[in-house]
């Protein structure tokens, strides 16, 4: 009777751990799926141009006029 | 039975808590990771770079500093010692006073690091040291110019052989060193996030990936450089390095915001086949499109800065566009529905 139980939990477990990956997977292949269609209006145009920076040392800024 | 029933309710309980648990915490994880990566990453990374290089300028000017001051003590002793009674040295203590306390003064701005109140008092240093040399220009008699220019000559060249002045020419070094390293860690950074973004449009990321591979080549062990000429030859090539790496980003964006364009093109024609009443966004598209040749004209004649900017415009359009393009399909939708029920 105990195994029995024990064997009915796992199916009941597999079967809901199923169901819920299921739900999941759907869900996002949806989300895709939307975002592919002309409908979603998504243009994909969200790239900054990044800022290269070089670091500005004045080497020179050190230099006073010295008397003479 | 019953506690059949229980034990599975138990056990069942048990594995939504953990798949739950396991969600949130991945969600979590996740957003910890994309933010170390790419926000603060980024803001650390900057505001040690803006350190770095007040902290680098520093040295620089204190070494000079301490070239000048004494200079300016070898003038005031001299005429101090001149058996002249007509000579009042008064104002040229008084400018080197001013110029110690400038100096001083400078230290606030270095842990504040803010770079233009540095820039500012270093401005007043030179205007002082400036007044100082015409000051004493005007007590020298014409025959004395010779022996105090090469007095100052002598004192400076004994100073700069102390091993204070030495000590700070490392400091130099070592803080432009460190100023690079982080240059190029924050570069690097920008580059990958900014390639995997176009790389998602479909754009070859491979001339970028390369100019990523050799800043990081001449990165490496840059704060291990002992010979000065050394560095900046290093610091130099990698100066040419972030230049390449600024244009060819700037290329890339033009190509992924006038691709982003088209497509928008591509889907409001697709959607007025579709039916869509688009008149709405038409007039944005055709103003786009001046933009988008004013981005050739600027990015051809103009600065890099002005370049970057109208790409920037061309993106806040497009962006702007997209929005409008899903409030049309949406209205669209409900017109339809509503024509639909209204049967």
């Amino acid at each position: 009777m105990q195994s029995k139980t024990i064997l009915a939990a796992l199916v009941v477990l597999s079967v809901f751990s199923v169901l819920i990956a299921g739900c999941l997977s759907s869900e996002k292949m949806q989300e895709k799926a939307g975002t592919d269609t002309i409908e979603s209006g998504e243009i994909g145009t969200n790239i900054e141009t990044p800022d290269i920076v070089t670091p500005d040392i004045n080497e020179s800024e050190g230099d006073f006029p010295l008397p003479f | 039975m019953f506690g059949d029933i229980m034990k599975m309710n138990v056990l069942f309980s048990l594995f939504v808590c953990f798949l739950l648990a396991g969600f949130v915490v991945a969600q979590g994880a996740n957003e910890t990771l994309n933010v170390s990566e790419n926000g603060n990453g980024d803001a650390n990374n900057s505001k040690a770079l803006n350190s770095a290089v007040i902290e680098a300028r520093y040295e620089n000017v204190e070494y000079g500093y301490e070239k000048t001051l004494t200079a300016m003590d070898a003038v005031i002793n001299y005429f101090s010692n001149s058996n002249k009674t007509n000579i009042s040295t008064s104002l040229l203590v008084e400018l080197r006073e001013t110029f110690s306390s400038l100096f001083v003064g400078l230290q606030q701005y270095v842990n504040a690091s803010d770079p233009s109140g540095f820039g500012k008092q270093v401005a007043e240093m030179h205007k002082t040291a400036a007044q100082f040399k015409s000051e004493s220009a005007k007590i020298a008699a014409p025959g004395e110019m010779g022996d105090l220019r090469k007095l100052i000559q002598n004192r400076t060249d004994e100073k700069e052989n102390e091993t204070e002045m030495q000590e700070i020419k490392e400091r130099i070094k070592e803080f432009k060193a460190k100023t690079y390293k982080i240059a190029c860690e924050l570069n690097l950074a920008r580059i990958k996030k900014f390639n995997e973004k176009i790389e998602a449009q479909n754009i070859s990321s491979e001339e970028l990936k390369n100019v990523s591979a050799r800043i990081q080549e001449k990165c490496a062990n840059i704060t291990q450089i002992k010979n000065e000429s050394q560095l900046n030859m290093k610091i130099q090539s990698i100066k040419e390095l972030f230049t390449m790496g600024k244009l060819k980003v700037i290329a890339h964006a033009k190509i992924a915001n006038e691709k982003a364009m088209e497509k928008a093109n591509d889907i409001v024609n697709a959607l007025e086949n579709k039916g869509y009443n688009v008149s709405a966004v038409r007039e944005s598209l055709d103003e786009m499109q001046t933009i988008r040749n004013e981005v050739g004209q600027a990015c051809i004649n103009a600065t890099n800065e002005e370049c970057v900017s109208k790409i920037n415009e061309l993106r806040n359009r497009t962006n702007d566009l997209s929005s409008d393009i899903k409030v049309i399909v949406r209205e669209n939708i409900k017109n339809i529905k509503g024509n639909v029920s209204g049967r």
